[in-house]
């Protein structure tokens, strides 16, 4: 357990130990999209927190990553948790219309737990884009939680398992002044005189004149410092298999998950 | 319902034929396609979008639709962008309606051509969001998406790049979420899969 302060040793290590626990089981939390609405929070498998895109290591690649199951804690949560076998999991990508797929790359589950493996589809062209998919012709399939990855026939490198969750957000101070937004208290707005604002040091206020009206608080990332972990999909593939044939090498990116009952 | 789960993954295992392999190594596809269709229930593109704009209530609505669904004004969370920003952040017209016009339809925006490193909306501003003016655009694992969303909202951001006048309207207390990534080298690695090990 990594910590900013050295000197408070085995006393914040219990600290933080603790914290997770509360932060776990009593107040559940959303960050970048965690938990975010009733069917994710009864599917978490299906819950998808975030979505990267970045460059690879090698020059000519693409990364494109998506994180599910939120808030999975260190130790049993994270060491059972496996992908929803019940669940599609899809990049889609555009490169003309806005919102609109030209290319999806697909991933299902085969088996529950962590001794799934999954199949991977694409990347290709769907003969229907929008909610409503079908699977395409399968280019492989990856054990769950290989962890230096599965290079396949068409040379995406996948790796599919528990990862630190790498999103960071002081959502304490942010549901005080949105608590909507804390799918446990749907419905609430703030009291009023809820100031507005995140939370800033004394110090912090005196230099600089217009934090002068800020909260007076200990700013605190909720997700990272607590350790939480998710599971990762993540696709690395030669930048040709992904950008447009022609034009423009402008990709829009987002990522889907479904169910043959739509619940 | 994880009973459910189990059943229908017992079944589908058997039918599909399952082909474990070992890890770093090109593997025999499946022979066996599943056949039907599946729906949507949740969609995700740029991070705490939802989670900012949009009442708890309408995000369920929000994840079963495309992005493209049209006409965009008519998206939930298109109107949301609208009356929060006017509303709630107490921003001008015109800016609540930059806003929509980036934001929607929501997805993360690359382009292949270049060579940076990355950066959260880094295609939409021309580079403006990091500090090496990155124009790969996408979204790094150690982006600080919630500060560069502040910025757009509550901050100068968008009058700063020139896309609309100063309304003179910041609220500065939330303009910065005021916490670095911790962790940091627990989090992000050079080589694949380039997000850390779990804790």
């Amino acid at each position: 357990m990594k910590l900013r302060s050295g000197a408070l040793g085995g006393l914040a290590a219990i600290v933080a130990l603790v914290l997770t626990g509360i932060v776990y089981n009593l107040l559940p939390v959303r960050g970048s999209d965690h938990q975010d609405s009733p069917t994710t929070v009864a599917r978490p498998g299906a819950d998808i927190t975030d979505v990267f895109v970045y460059p690879a290591a090698s020059p000519s690649n693409v990364v494109l990553q998506m994180d599910v199951d939120p808030l999975l804690a260190p130790g049993g949560p994270t060491t059972t948790a496996a992908l929803d076998p019940q669940v599609l999991y899809q990049f889609k990508i555009a490169h003309g219309a806005p919102g609109v797929e030209d290319t999806v790359i697909q991933f299902l589950p085969t088996g529950a737990g962590t001794g799934q493996s999954i199949n991977v589809y694409g990347p290709f062209k769907p003969t229907t884009t929008g909610t409503t998919n079908t699977v395409g012709t399968p280019v492989g399939s990856v054990p769950f939680n290989a962890t230096g990855g599965v290079t396949l026939s068409n040379g995406l490198k996948v790796f599919i398992g528990p990862r630190s969750d790498p999103f960071f957000f002081d959502l304490f101070a942010f549901f005080k002044f949105l608590p909507d937004r804390n799918y446990k208290t749907p419905g609430t707005s703030a009291p009023a005189g809820t100031p507005f604002s995140f939370n800033f040091t004394p110090t912090e206020i005196a230099a600089n004149p217009a934090f002068a009206s800020c909260l007076v608080g200990t700013p605190t990332d909720a997700l990272s410092s607590n350790h939480f972990n998710v599971l990762s999909i993540v696709v690395e593939a030669p930048r040709s298999l992904i950008a447009p044939s022609t034009g423009s090498s402008k990709i829009n990116v987002w990522a889907t998950t479904s169910t043959t009952t739509g619940s | 319902m994880r009973q459910a789960l189990i059943s229908f993954a017992a079944i589908y295992a058997l039918g599909i034929g399952v082909v474990s392999c070992g890890s770093s190594s090109t593997t025999t596809p499946p022979v066996i396609t599943p056949s039907g269709s599946f729906i949507q229930i949740e969609r995700l593109a740029r991070p705490a979008v939802k989670e900012l704009f949009q009442a708890f209530a309408n995000h369920d609505g929000t994840n079963r639709i495309s992005p493209a669904q049209q006409p965009l004004s008519g998206q939930t969370l298109y109107q949301e962008i609208g009356s929060f920003t006017t509303n709630v952040a107490g921003r001008d017209a015109a800016h609540a309606a930059t806003l929509q016009a980036i934001l929607i339809p929501d997805e993360v925006s690359a382009d292949l051509s270049q060579p940076g490193t990355g950066s959260y909306l880094g295609v939409e501003t021309g580079g403006a969001t990091a500090a090496d003016k990155d124009t790969f655009g996408g979204r790094t694992l150690a982006d600080n998406v919630i500060d560069i969303s502040l910025g757009a909202v509550f901050g100068n951001t968008l009058s700063a790049l020139g896309l609309i006048p100063d309304d003179g309207k910041e609220s500065p207390c939330l303009t910065t979420q005021n916490v670095p990534q911790q962790n940091a080298a627990d989090n992000v690695t050079t080589t694949f899969p380039y997000v850390g090990a779990p804790h």
